[in-house]
This record gives C-alpha cells, structure tokens and sequence, in this order.
C-alpha cells in the first residue's frame, strides 16, 4: 500500500470509517447469534415462556403506536439520568474531598463501603415507603446506589493526583486556571470517568426496577403491567426497550466521550512512561 | 526582583549588579534534621554553574529553594532574573497532552495565545532535534531522550534569563547524554541564558560547565568553587575535560566530599 502518498488526514479519516464499519459488523453479527438462540428457545418452550423476536418486536410497534412506549421511555429517562447527574455531582465533589484530605477520606471510606454492601433493592423497599407517591422513589434509589460507585472513583484520582507535575506547574507559576485545566482536571478525569460510566448503566437498571415495584411511570410500570396480563410479548417488548435507549446511550455518547479521553494512555506495559496514572 | 515568599528583599540584592540567584545563608530543615546549613553561593549572569555533590547532599532541595518551590528554614533566597525556567530529573510531561502542547506549558502559563504558543514549541522542538510529527505524540510515544528534549523545549520556551537544570539527563545512556550535554550547551551559549546544571558527576559537570561549584553533604554545604580559570566555551573537548576532572579530584575539598558521599561519579 502506498499510505505515504495519501494526506495523513484523509487516512486517519479512512481508518477511522473501517474501524467503524468493522465495530458495526462484529455487533451485528453478536446480535444475529443473539436472536437465533432466542427464536430456538422460542421454538422449544412456545410462545408463552418466550415469544419469538419478531413478535417482540411487533408487540413494541403496538407499544410505539398506542403513545404509551414515548412518555414511559422518557420517564425511566428522566429518572435515570436525573439521578446519574445528581450522584454524580455530589459523588464528585464528596470523593474529592476525601481524596485530598486525609481526615476526610478516613470518615468517607467506611460509608463508602456501607453504602456499597446494601443490596439495591433494600434501597428499593426503603424508597418506597419514604417517598410513597411522591414519583421520587426512582431518583433516590438511583442517587444511593451509584453514588459510591462516583465518590470511590473521585477519590482514587484526588489521592493519585501527581505532586511531581504538581510541582512542575509551580515552578512555571501556572495560574490556578491552568492548572485546573491542564492537571487537575485531565487527571481526575481518567479516573471518574470510567466510575461514571458504570454508574450509568447502573442507573439505567436501578430505575427500571424501582418503577416495577414502585409502579411509578415508566418503562418498569409497562412491565409491572405486561406481568400481571401475563403479555410475555409485551414484557420482552419493555426490555428491548430499555436496552435499546441503555446502548444507544454508551455506544453514541460515552463510546465516543471514552475514545477522545483515552488516546494519552499508554498500551499497558509502557503506563509508567511520562508520569500520570 | 522576586525574593521568595516569606523573605523581604534586600539591599544589596536590588542593586544593579546583583547575581540572578544568590543563597545567603540559607539553611533548610526538614523532619528535624538539617538538610542544609548556612550555605551561602552566587550564581553570577551568564555562563553554566554546575553544581556537583554526591547523592543526597542537597542539591535538588537548593534547586527547589530557587524554583520557589520551598522556602528555606533561616537565610535568603534572592532571586533577580525576570524569568525563570525548571528542568527535573524526570521529563515532568502532561501525559494527557501532546509533546507540541506540552513544550507550550510554560507560554501558556504566562498567556501566550494558542496558536502562537503552539508554533512557537514547535518550532523549538525541531530545533532540538525532534521531527516534526513528534510534535503530535503523546509522551508515552516518545522515548526517554525525546521526553527530555520536550522538557528543554517548555523550559527554554518562555526565554527564561534563569535556567534551573536538576540532573537532566542522568537517566539517559551514556551517547544520549552526551549529545544532549552538547545541546544544552549550545541552547544556552545561544541565548546567553544563566544557568545552574546539577550533577553529581563530575565529568558532566566539566563537560558542560564554565564554574563548577562542589557541595558536600550532611548538612548540605558548598565545599568548594572551581572558577571558570582558563577554561573558556571552546574548552570542552574531551582532554580540556579530563584535565578539569583531575584537577577539581586532586583538590582536597572535593575528594572528601566524594569520600563522605557514595561514589557514585565515575572514579
Ligand atoms: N521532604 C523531605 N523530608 C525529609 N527529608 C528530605 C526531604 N526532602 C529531601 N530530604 C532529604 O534531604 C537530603 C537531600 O535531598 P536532595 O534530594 O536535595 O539530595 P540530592 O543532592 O538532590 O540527591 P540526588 O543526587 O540523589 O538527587 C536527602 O538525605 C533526603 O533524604
Ligand atoms: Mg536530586
């Protein structure tokens, strides 16, 4: 191949489209294999204990067309990503404290781990008797349960901040802005961030479930419906719902986010090169 | 002038002729044991001081005391020079941001808009030797040798009239070295930029230096100043080196600051 004599720009751009496609293939294949165990499951329990994809799928269109799969779809949104933001504020903030101070990160790391071990659907039952009615259940037991999952993250990056390049930016006397935005920030990023993504992924679940038992609006209130109709179609039809808004969310916003933080790193053996983490 | 923080300037160190950088007296402490003590040395304009001592002696804590980076226990750091500019044992990159933005760390820090800071590194990082798509790399791309030249890069960037050099190269093989000694050499004859070079080796030290000042450690204090004396900036062939290297070992001073010390600077 002559490389060479293509603009490096173009080329990165042509790698970048194959490296695409070649993600897109893979995933397309997964998911065939995917729905043909489902369609053989089908075909040996029926249509009862597992409905075929394509009836899903239908039963889905029949949620699209009544306007009932939109609001439900918005609200377990809403309550999810409501609650991964607020967590994650506060979960940002609180990690860093405890990460710089040292006081601070004794006090926190116990709860910390308290708050881990509680199983989620303790926190569940708890909102519902809390905020009974009030449709906050949702957002509570997202907060609580991914809440740890951020503050650990923060405070492993506030703990591994970098004294050495700490000192580097003192001797150029960088102002506290650029310091922010070229030291502190970067660095507390490449470890929040993956604590963020988990936390999203929880917060999609954690939502769902609470709707179910709460019966609060929402993806979770269609399959609380769908299991007491005995409508296997229509609970499978929820569930490729929620999965489908929980992936399109990874693949197009933190995939892409991941792919822009992540260039910097080094490829394993070669981390302790350059400093940083 | 700036003195560091906690100490008022002085007289003497606003008068016209006042060294760039001047230890009076200083003495640091640090966990209840003296790192160094009432140790007094000026850094006169122009020319490379190296300061040589074994390891542990207190070379990089008076480098730091310079830097700003500490404040000395008793004495003063006076520090005339407009602008001063660090190089560490260690390359000290960002390693979230590309050699190019990294050598503009220091011109960003001062306010230099994006695009001139970021031709201007990296215009210098092709001068020091580095191709032009090295610019685009990460540090974890480059090697240890390139890593440094980024380094001098940001350093030499902010054409600082101080340049504080703590060990630069000594974790680079020995033909590395060499041809970076010569480099910085030649970036700091060019800008007739002031410099301190820390080693402890003495040959680096008459390689790249025109004074040499000898430390000798526990507490940390200078033994010895070897004046510039007949070397000039041509003198640092291999020979001029050597002579310099057995006359500064044969002088009593020096030898028993490298006998106290560990012998880590070539026999
Ligand atoms: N923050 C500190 N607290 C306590 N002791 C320290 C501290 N910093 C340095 N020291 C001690 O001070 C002494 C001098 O350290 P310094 O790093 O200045 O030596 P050095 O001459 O640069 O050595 P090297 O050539 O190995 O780099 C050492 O014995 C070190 O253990
Ligand atoms: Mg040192």
């Amino acid at each position: 191949m002559h490389l060479g004599r293509v603009p490096p720009r173009v080329a990165k751009a042509g790698r970048q489209t194959i490296a695409f496609l070649w993600r897109g293939w893979s995933v397309l294949v997964s998911l065939c294999l995917l729905a043909a165990v489902w369609q053989a499951g089908h075909e040996v329990y029926g249509t009862l204990v597992l409905p075929a994809p394509m009836e899903t799928l239908a039963a889905l269109a029949r949620l699209v067309e009544r306007g009932v799969a939109g609001p439900a779809a918005l609200a377990t949104a809403r309550d999810a990503l409501g609650g991964f933001a607020l967590a994650s504020l506060v979960g940002i903030l609180v990690g860093s404290v405890g990460g710089l101070s040292v006081t601070a990160g004794r006090l926190i790391e116990p709860l910390v781990r308290v708050f881990l071990g509680i199983p989620a659907i303790a926190w569940v039952v708890l909102a519902l008797i809390w905020f009974a009615g009030s449709g906050m259940a949702a957002v509570f037991t997202v907060v609580v349960t991914t809440l740890p999952v951020v503050v650990i993250g923060a405070m492993q990056g506030a703990r591994t901040l970098d004294a050495d390049l700490g000192d580097m930016a003192r001797a150029f006397r960088a102002p506290l802005r650029v310091r922010l935005v070229d030291l502190y920030l970067p660095h507390m990023l490449s470890y929040v961030f993956p604590a963020l993504a988990t936390a999203m992924g929880l917060s999609w679940k954690l939502a769902v479930m609470a709707q179910v038992l709460g019966g609060t609006a929402g993806i979770g209130e269609g399959l609380a419906l769908a299991r007491v109709n005995v409508d296997t179609a229509q609970a499978m039809a929820w569930i490729v719902l929620a999965l489908v808004m929980l992936l399109s969310l990874e693949g197009l916003v933190m995939d892409p986010l991941r792919r822009r933080l992540e260039p910097w790193r080094a490829p394993r053996s070669r981390r302790d090169a350059g400093g940083g983490p | 002038m700036t003195v560091m923080p906690g100490h008022r300037p002085t007289a003497a160190s606003d008068s016209p002729g006042a060294p760039p950088l001047a230890w009076r007296g200083v003495s640091f402490l640090a966990g209840g044991r003296a790192i160094l003590e009432d140790l007094t040395l000026e850094v006169p304009a122009g020319g490379v001081l190296a300061l040589v001592g074994p390891s542990g002696c207190g070379k990089t804590t008076l480098l730091n005391l310079a830097a700003g980076l500490l404040r000395p226990s008793a004495g003063q750091v006076a520090v005339t020079a407009r602008r001063v500019a660090s190089m560490f044992q260690d390359a000290r990159l960002l390693p979230w941001r590309r050699a190019r933005q990294n050598a503009a760390f220091g011109l960003r820090c001062l306010g230099v808009p994006r695009h001139a800071r970021l031709d201007a590194a990296q215009a210098l990082l092709e001068s020091l030797g580095l191709a032009a798509e090295d610019g685009d790399k990460f540090p974890h791309q480059l090697s240890g040798g390139m890593r440094q030249r980024v380094a001098l890069a940001r350093a030499l960037a902010i054409e600082p009239d101080l340049l504080l050099l703590d060990e630069p190269f000594s974790a680079l093989d020995a033909v590395l070295r060499r041809d970076l000694q010569d480099l910085v050499r030649a970036a700091v004859a060019e800008r007739a930029v002031t410099t301190v070079f820390v080693t402890h080796d003495l040959f680096e030290a008459a390689r790249v230096s025109d004074r040499i000042a000898v430390m000798a450690g526990g507490p940390g204090r200078v033994a010895h100043v070897a004046g510039p004396g007949a070397t000039t900036l041509q003198d640092h062939d291999d020979d001029a080196v050597m002579a310099r290297v057995r006359a500064l070992r044969a002088h009593p001073a020096v030898a028993a600051a490298f006998r106290a010390g560990r012998p880590e600077a070539r026999p």
